[in-house]
């Protein structure tokens, strides 16, 4: 009888293990399209879920005020009853709204890559490319900003070696080696450089001296992957290998308070910002702090790639999808 | 009326006893229906881990580093491009392999971590001019590693122009790059990011420095409980607050790993921040409740007359203990091991705080590190959660959590044996 009933046990498991493998595992707790076996089809009168980034992200900022709707670029200031979700990365963004056919969202372009759960819109009929966003065509993109630590206002241990790494690395964005780290992690480059990695190894004689040097970064995580790669290259193939370079971003909001005011303590080197620095920001900063931008994104609305009903889409629609007067796709394709 | 009573008492017990089956079957239904539930939960979670991890299992995951390192390579400053061409011919060319006719080189798709396509060289001809190849940090003379790929080349055409392919467009855009260039300027060989060597290695440290620190004190307590402590107040006491702290959620450890053990390793060592020390210190907390409980169980089993018998025949208290009480609870001690690298393996709360969450080039003893349970938290945290890196991890922890299971197994059957000779 127990022989009976383990194997019956053992039997149940498999066959559920075998249905559970063919959808393929998603993340989340997405219900909506497993209850029904003909998932293929797009159902129209659905609601729209909605997703957005946290607040104080470079990324919310620069979509919200894209597409015209200021209220909620930097807080939580929804409309009465509008539900949202708030995935805090652009990766986040990307696993929940693939596992949601009824969500809209939006991430950074140089994210998407080949992601197949997911599609990105047209904004005003113009798809999201390279050559798009270069010709300015593609409206909703943005800079990405760095900064640099004021090293002369407050004695800094190391000081003078910690400005002249700080400095280097900055000007390694604009060099042709720096440029392909950028191109390869998904940033657009609009201005090609002339300059090479030798100019900037002969300009800055630290990089081949000795001297143990560690910086930190702080600020957006949309620039992440382009600052990594950048990171990889940089320290790598510098003379001097005792220079170190650590990244810990967490958001936009960190970049001008994490190099004058410190997060946690410590005082970062260069902030980077997926946004443009606001005049708050700016009456922090002094002549020291140099700030510039090193290359151009941009910020893409997403929907699942289940999701039919629209491909093109402009940002009333948008503003009036996150004020939520339209509920369900069929409103939503209506009012295109 | 009396004649009724005894019909009505069989039926009575008729009714009870049917009444009974069918209450039976109910209970006895339920209980093997709750246990296939749990049977089927539990084989999910491990379907899914195994299912989504295994193929990033690689050996390449388990070796390499978590942090990418780069060797830009360019060909010298006055190499010029022998135009009459050069002599290929000692290439072997295999069939899937594309090959550059310009440049004597052999391309061809391979994985990183990530399961990505990515490009390696993975055949260079010993005339080809790739051979010529130097560093761009020292400007020595490199040879293509084989165990690194290529993340894009940069040629400069007859014009000067720099032109860039990128491995994400495939070996042919590059090799139709490669036949336009006249010199290399940079190419850039990655090593296989993502991985978790670092982070093994650093859970193995801990989990030796944990033992040192936690054997002999949970020993040492188990020892006073089983045979010095009197059945009092006081002991009773004690006792109970050991069951309680094993109850205490680990992040309160955690905790006070951070508030206490982070100032006191710190203050010895110089050390600022979390590190393998103030760790292994944590863990220590945490292990020992169920040290001393596993020590102590196997030292009550040690039968009195034994020890009696020592102590009458002279043998002091330390020679008693150390020439009976241990030798005979070593299946204790070795449990108590075992279950404490269970739980070293699988705690990811208090070591969040206690020990870091820096995943490093190498494990270092002054600095923040991670262990494999906080690796996978740290990687879901970050900008791209890697789901299919984290099942692998977790596929890595099981076989050593069932391997570990299966050990204590092992030594419980042994020294069971070796009682009933």
């Amino acid at each position: 009888m127990k022989k009976v009933l383990l194997a019956c046990a053992l039997l149940a498991s498999c066959s559920l293990l075998a249905t559970s493998c063919n959808n393929t595992p998603t993340q989340g707790d997405d219900s909506d399209n497993t209850d029904n076996p003909s998932s293929e089809t797009f159902d129209t009168s659905r609601n729209v879920n909605l997703y957005s980034r946290e607040a104080g992200s470079g990324t919310r900022e620069c979509f919200f005020e894209g597409i015209g709707y200021k209220d909620v670029a930097k807080e939580d200031k929804w409309e009465p009853g509008v539900q949202v979700s708030s995935p805090t990365s652009n990766g986040d963004m990307m696993s929940q709204i693939g596992a949601d056919p009824y969500g809209i969202g939006y991430c950074s372009l140089d994210g998407i890559g080949e992601n197949k759960s997911i599609k990105a819109l047209s904004y005003d009929g113009v798809a999201p490319t390279e050559e798009t966003v270069i010709d300015g065509s593609y409206a909703l993109q943005r800079n990405f900003n760095y900064v640099i630590r004021d090293y002369t206002s407050t004695t800094v241990e190391n000081g003078e070696a910690r400005s002249q790494v700080a400095h280097a690395f900055i000007e390694f964005f604009s060099t042709v080696e720096g440029q392909v780290q950028i191109k390869s992690a998904g940033g657009i480059i609009t201005e090609q450089a002339t300059k090479t990695f030798e100019d900037l190894l002969a300009e800055y004689p630290i990089l081949s001296g000795s001297e143990t040097v560690q910086l930190y970064t702080c600020g957006s995580t949309s620039v992440e992957k382009v600052l990594n790669a950048s990171i990889t290259y940089f320290t790598s193939n510098i003379p001097n290998k005792n220079i170190t370079i650590s990244a810990s971003q967490t958001g936009s909001g960190a970049a001008v308070t994490g190099i004058t005011e410190g997060n946690s303590g410590t005082l970062a080197d260069i902030g980077f910002l997926s946004r443009e620095i606001n005049d708050e920001e700016l009456a922090k900063l002094t002549e020291e702090n140099i700030h510039a931008s090193m290359c151009v994104d941009a910020v893409v609305a997403i929907v699942n790639s289940k999701n039919t009903s629209v491909s093109d889409i402009n940002g009333q629609t948008l503003t009036s999808i996150y004020k939520g007067e339209l509920k369900t796709w069929a409103d939503i394709v209506s009012a295109l | 009326m009396k004649e009724k009573n005894p019909i009505n008492f069989t039926k009575l017990i008729e009714r009870n006893i049917k009444n009974r089956k069918y209450k039976d079957g109910v209970t006895n239904g339920s209980t093997f229906l709750f246990s296939i539930l749990c049977v089927v939960v539990l084989c999910l979670v491990i379907g899914y881990v195994l299912f989504t991890g295994a193929s990033y299992l690689t050996p390449g995951f388990i070796t390499s580093n978590y942090s990418q390192s780069s060797v830009a390579l360019r060909t010298s400053k006055d190499f010029v491009f022998n135009e009459n061409g050069y002599d290929y011919s000692d290439l072997e060319r295999f069939d899937d392999v594309s090959y550059s006719e310009k440049w004597g080189i052999g391309l061809q798709y391979g994985k990183d971590n990530n399961q990505n396509n990515v490009i390696y060289v993975v055949e260079v001809s010993k005339n080809s001019p790739f051979n010529e190849l130097v560093r761009r940090d020292d400007g020595t003379n490199f040879a293509i590693p084989n165990d690194m790929y290529l993340s894009y080349i940069t040629v400069q055409t007859e014009s000067g122009a720099y032109e860039t392919a990128y491995s994400d467009d495939g070996i042919e855009n590059m090799i139709s790059t490669l036949d336009s260039a006249v010199s290399i300027y940079d190419s850039n060989f990655l090593s296989l990011g993502g991985g978790i060597s670092t982070s093994l290695i650093t859970t193995c440290w801990l989990i030796l420095f944990t033992l040192i620190f936690s054997l002999p004190l949970g020993i040492g307590g188990a020892i006073y409980l089983g045979y010095y402590a009197k059945d009092n107040k006081v002991t009773r006491i004690i006792r109970s607050l050991i069951d309680m702290s094993s109850g205490i959620p680990s992040i309160i450890f955690g905790l006070v790993g951070a508030a206490i053990f982070i100032p006191f390793v710190g203050s010895m060592t110089g050390t600022t921040g979390g590190n393998i020390f103030t760790g292994a210190l944590t863990m220590t907390l945490i292990l020992l409740p169920t040290i001393v409980k596993t020590v102590e169980e196997s030292i009550k089993t040690i039968p009195k007359s034994m020890i009696s018998a020592s102590l009458a025949l002279g043998a002091s208290n330390t020679e008693t203990i150390f020439k009976i009480i241990l030798p005979n609870s070593i299946d204790g001690i070795l449990n108590a091991a075992i279950l404490g690298i269970g739980r070293t393996i699988g705690e990811s709360a208090a070591l969040v705080f206690a020990l870091g969450t820096f995943i490093t080039a190498a494990p270092s003893f002054t600095s923040g590190n991670t262990t494999l349970a906080v690796h996978i938290w740290y990687i879901l945290a970050g900008e791209y959660p890697a789901y299919e890196q984290a099942c692998a991890i977790s596929i890595m922890i099981f076989c050593v959590v069932v391997i570990l299971s299966l050990l204590t197994k092992l030594i419980n059957y042994l020294f069971k044996r070796k009682r009933e000779r």
